[in-house]
C-alpha cells in the first residue's frame, strides 16, 4: 500500500499450493479417495517493491493459477500470500478490501475480460463505483485520466465507445486503464500480450514499461514469451508442472541458464540472428505430461537428457548458482 | 519455369459490414525446392494468399488475377480438377491441426482415405504401411495410426497434419501459422521438423506467419505483406540484416531480442480498416518517413539490388 516501507516486498508467496479437486468417479468413491489436480505445488517467490518479476512457463505450468491466487480468485490449498508483509488470509475483510484495491490484474484476453455491452469509459470507471471512491464527476474525470494514461486519446472520444469498436490492442489498453484507475501499487499482468496482434504487442509492452516508471508499480508479469520477459522484467522465475525450476536476475538467467528446462526453453525461441547457442543444446523428450500424473522425483526427469536414478526418486531442492540465482536440479546440488 | 506464379491477385470478401479488400494486386513467384516466408499482421492478407493458392476461398469471394502452379492456371480449372490436385499438387497445413483431422476417424483412416482417393494406394494396408513409415520419420510412433485425433498430444496432431500434407508428395505445401497454437518447446520441435522436411524432401513451402524470427529460421526468401499489398520481397538474411521498407524495419525493431536492447520500438498506430484502406502508400499513416507523395501516390513494387520494394523513398 502507499505506506509500504522500503525493504518490504510488495508480494511474497510462501510455499503456495493450489489443488483443484476433481469430480469423483465411481472408482474414487469406492476407493474413498479424492483426486486433485495439483496446479501449483509449493511455490515460493517474491516481488520487491517497484520491481518486475516475470513468471515464465508453458501452458499447464501453473503460472496463471499463481496469479489468480494472488488476487484472490482462487483459494490456496496451503501456503501464504503476503502483500507488503501482510498475510491476506489473516486479514479482516475490511482491511483485505483496502489491500486488494492496491493489487489489480490484467487478463490475457480483453475480448473476454471486458463487458461487450458496456461503454469503455464506464468499464474503466466501474472499479471506482464499486469501491465508492469520490463523487460521480470525479470518477468520470479519473476514468478519462486513466484512458489518457494508457494512450487512448482523445479520452473523451474513447469513453463512449464499445469494445467491439476497438482493435485488440486498444481493448487491452482499456483493460489496463481499468486496472490502473484505482492507482494500484502492484499489477498482475497475466499474458497481457499473447492474444493481440504483433504490432500491438510492442505497444502494450512499452505501455507497461512506462506505467511501471510513472506509477512506480511492482509487477508480476506472467508469460510464455521469453523475449517479452527479457524486455520488461528485473528477475525471472521459471515454472514447470506446478513448481519452480529456476529463478534469478533476468540478465543472469538468460546469459547462464542452468536448469535443463530453462535451457531448452531459451533455445526454443525462434531467432532472427543466426544461431550460435552458448550452451549445449538440450533436447527434451516428448511433451509436458498430464498434470494428473505428475512424475516422481524431479518432474522433468522423464524428458530430461541428464536424468539419473536420483532424479527419478528425489525431488531436487534449491541450489544456489549465483547471487540470488537459484536452481532446482540435482545436477547442481 | 517457376513452380508458382501469383499474378496480379486481387481478393475481395463481401461481408455484412462492407467489402474487404484482402489482397490488392499481389505478384509473387517461387522456385522449386524453395521455402518462401510470408510475414504480416492479422488483416495483412497472408492467410488469404494461402487459401487463394489452394483455392479454398469461400464462393462469395471476388477473385481476380491468376495463380499458376507448375504451368497450370488454378483459377481456370473446374472444381473437380482442383479437388484432384489438392493434396497431390498442393496441400495445406493449418494453425489448428483439428481443421485437417476428423475427430471420429482414426489417424490411419485419414491417410487411407486420402491415398486411395488419389490412387496412391490400392488397399488400406498399403496406405497404412506408407503412412506408418512417413509418420515415424516425422516423429510419431506408428501405433498412433490406430488412435483418434483426441488421443494424440498437440504436437503429435500437428505432425500428423504435416504428414497428411506430405504423403502424396505435393509440389507445394502451404503452411499457415502452423506453430502459433503450440507451446514453446513443441513449437521448437515443429520448426526443427519443418527444417528436416525441407532438407530431406526438398518440398517447396509457402510458410505463413506473423513471427519474423520464425521465418528467419526456415525460409530462403521472405515476402512482407502490409494491408493486402507486398511491401518487400527478398532474400531472408538480407531482409533481416538490411530491411528496405520502413514497415519491415519497424516490424523487426518491434520484437525484443533476448540479449539485445530492452527498449522495444513499437510501430505507432493501428493497422488500417480494410474496408477503407488509406490512399497512397498504405503504410503512410504509420510511417516515420512519410512525405506528401506517400499520401497521394501508390508506390509500385520495384527491384532494388535483387530485392523488391514498394516505397517512394527506398525504392
Amino acid at each position: 500500500m502507499s505506506r509500504a516501507t522500503s525493504g518490504v516486498e510488495a508480494l511474497k508467496i510462501e510455499d503456495l499450493r493450489v489443488y483443484y479437486p476433481l469430480r469423483r468417479t465411481l472408482e474414487d468413491v469406492l476407493r474413498r479417495r479424492q483426486r486433485c489436480l495439483k496446479a501449483v505445488d509449493g511455490v515460493t517467490l517474491s516481488v520487491p517493491e517497484s520491481a518486475v518479476l516475470a513468471l515464465v512457463g508453458e501452458s499447464g505450468s501453473g503460472k496463471t493459477t499463481v496469479a489468480r491466487a494472488v488476487v484472490g480468485l482462487v483459494k490456496p490449498t496451503s501456503g501464504r500470500v503476503l502483500l507488503w508483509g501482510r498475510d491476506v488470509m489473516a486479514l479482516k475483510s475490511g482491511e483485505l478490501k483496502a489491500l486488494r484495491r492496491a493489487v489489480q490484474i490484467v487478463f490475457q484476453d480483453p475480448s473476454v475480460s471486458l463487458n461487450p455491452r458496456m461503454k469503455v469509459g464506464d468499464q474503466v470507471k466501474y472499479p471506482l463505483d464499486v469501491n465508492n471512491i469520490g463523487k460521480p464527476e470525479e470518477r468520470k474525470a479519473a476514468a478519462l485520466e486513466a484512458l489518457r494514461t494508457v494512450g487512448l486519446t482523445p479520452p473523451e472520444e474513447f469513453y463512449s465507445r464499445y469494445p467491439h469498436q476497438l482493435s485488440g490492442g486498444q481493448r487491452q489498453r482499456v483493460a489496463i486503464a481499468r486496472a490502473v484507475v484505482l492507482k494500484p501499487k502492484l499489477l498482475i499482468a497475466d499474458e497481457p500480450i499473447s492474444n493481440i496482434d504483433v504490432s500491438a504487442r510492442a505497444q502494450i509492452l512499452e505501455l507497461l514499461r512506462g506505467l511501471r516508471e510513472k506509477m512506480s508499480l511492482s509487477m508480476l508479469y506472467i508469460t510464455h514469451d521469453l523475449s517479452s520477459a527479457w524486455a520488461i522484467a528485473d528477475s525471472i522465475a521459471v515454472m514447470y508442472l506446478g513448481k519452480l525450476v529456476e529463478h534469478g536476475p533476468t540478465e543472469e538467467v538468460f546469459s547462464s541458464p542452468h536448469h535443463p528446462y530453462t535451457r531448452a526453453l531459451l533455445q526454443a525461441v525462434p531467432s532472427l540472428d543466426e544461431k550460435k547457442p552458448s550452451t549445449e543444446i538440450v533436447k527434451l523428450k516428448g511433451e509436458i505430461p498430464d498434470p494428473l500424473n505428475i512424475p516422481s522425483g524431479c518432474r522433468l526427469h522423464p524428458r530430461c537428457p541428464f536424468a539419473t536414478e536420483k532424479c527419478k526418486r528425489e525431488e531436487p531442492s534449491a541450489a544456489k548458482v549465483g547471487e540470488s540465482h537459484w536452481v532446482y536440479c540435482h545436477l547442481y546440488a | 519455369m517457376n513452380l508458382l506464379k501469383v499474378q496480379d491477385l486481387w481478393v475481395k470478401y463481401r461481408t455484412r459490414r462492407g467489402v474487404i479488400e484482402a489482397l490488392s494486386g499481389v505478384n509473387l513467384s517461387m522456385e522449386e525446392g524453395e521455402v518462401l516466408g510470408v510475414v504480416g499482421e492479422s488483416g495483412s492478407g497472408k492467410s488469404t494468399l494461402g487459401f487463394a493458392i489452394i483455392r479454398l476461398l469461400p464462393k462469395s469471394t471476388e477473385v481476380k488475377g491468376s495463380v499458376i502452379l507448375n504451368g497450370i492456371d488454378l483459377f481456370s480449372l473446374p472444381e473437380e480438377e482442383i479437388r484432384r490436385m489438392r493434396g497431390k499438387e498442393v496441400s495445406m497445413v493449418f494453425q489448428d491441426p483439428y481443421s485437417s483431422l476428423n475427430p471420429v476417424m482414426k489417424i490411419g483412416d485419414h491417410f487411407a482415405e486420402l491415398m486411395m482417393e488419389h490412387g496412391a494406394a490400392s488397399s488400406r494396408g498399403e496406405a497404412i504401411e506408407a503412412a506408418g513409415k512417413l509418420l515415424e520419420r516425422l516423429g510419431v510412433p506408428r501405433e498412433r495410426l490406430n488412435d483418434y485425433p483426441h488421443q494424440l498430444s498437440g504436437g503429435q496432431r500437428q505432425r500428423v497434419a504435416i504428414g497428411l500434407a506430405l504423403i502424396l508428395k505435393p509440389k507445394l505445401v502451404v503452411a499457415d501459422e502452423i506453430t502459433t497454437a503450440l507451446d514453446a518447446l513443441v513449437e521448437r520441435q515443429i520448426i526443427d521438423l519443418v527444417k528436416e522436411v525441407k532438407r530431406d524432401y526438398k518440398t517447396s513451402m509457402l510458410f505463413i506467419t506473423h513471427n519474423m524470427g520464425l521465418v528467419a529460421e526456415v525460409a530462403d526468401r521472405v515476402a512482407v505483406l502490409y494491408a493486402g499489398k507486398l511491401a518487400e520481397v527478398g532474400d531472408m538474411r538480407e531482409v533481416v540484416s538490411n530491411p528496405l521498407h520502413p514497415y519491415t524495419e519497424a516490424l523487426l525493431r518491434s520484437v525484443p531480442r533476448i540479449g539485445g536492447s530492452k527498449a522495444v520500438k513499437p510501430i505507432p498506430g493501428e493497422p488500417p480498416d480494410m474496408r477503407n484502406p488509406p490512399p497512397g502508400c498504405r503504410f503512410h499513416p504509420r510511417c516515420p518517413l512519410a512525405t506528401e507523395k506517400c499520401k497521394l501516390e501508390e508506390p509500385p513494387l520495384v527491384e532494388k539490388g535483387g530485392r523488391l520494394v514498394a516505397c517512394h523513398l527506398r525504392g
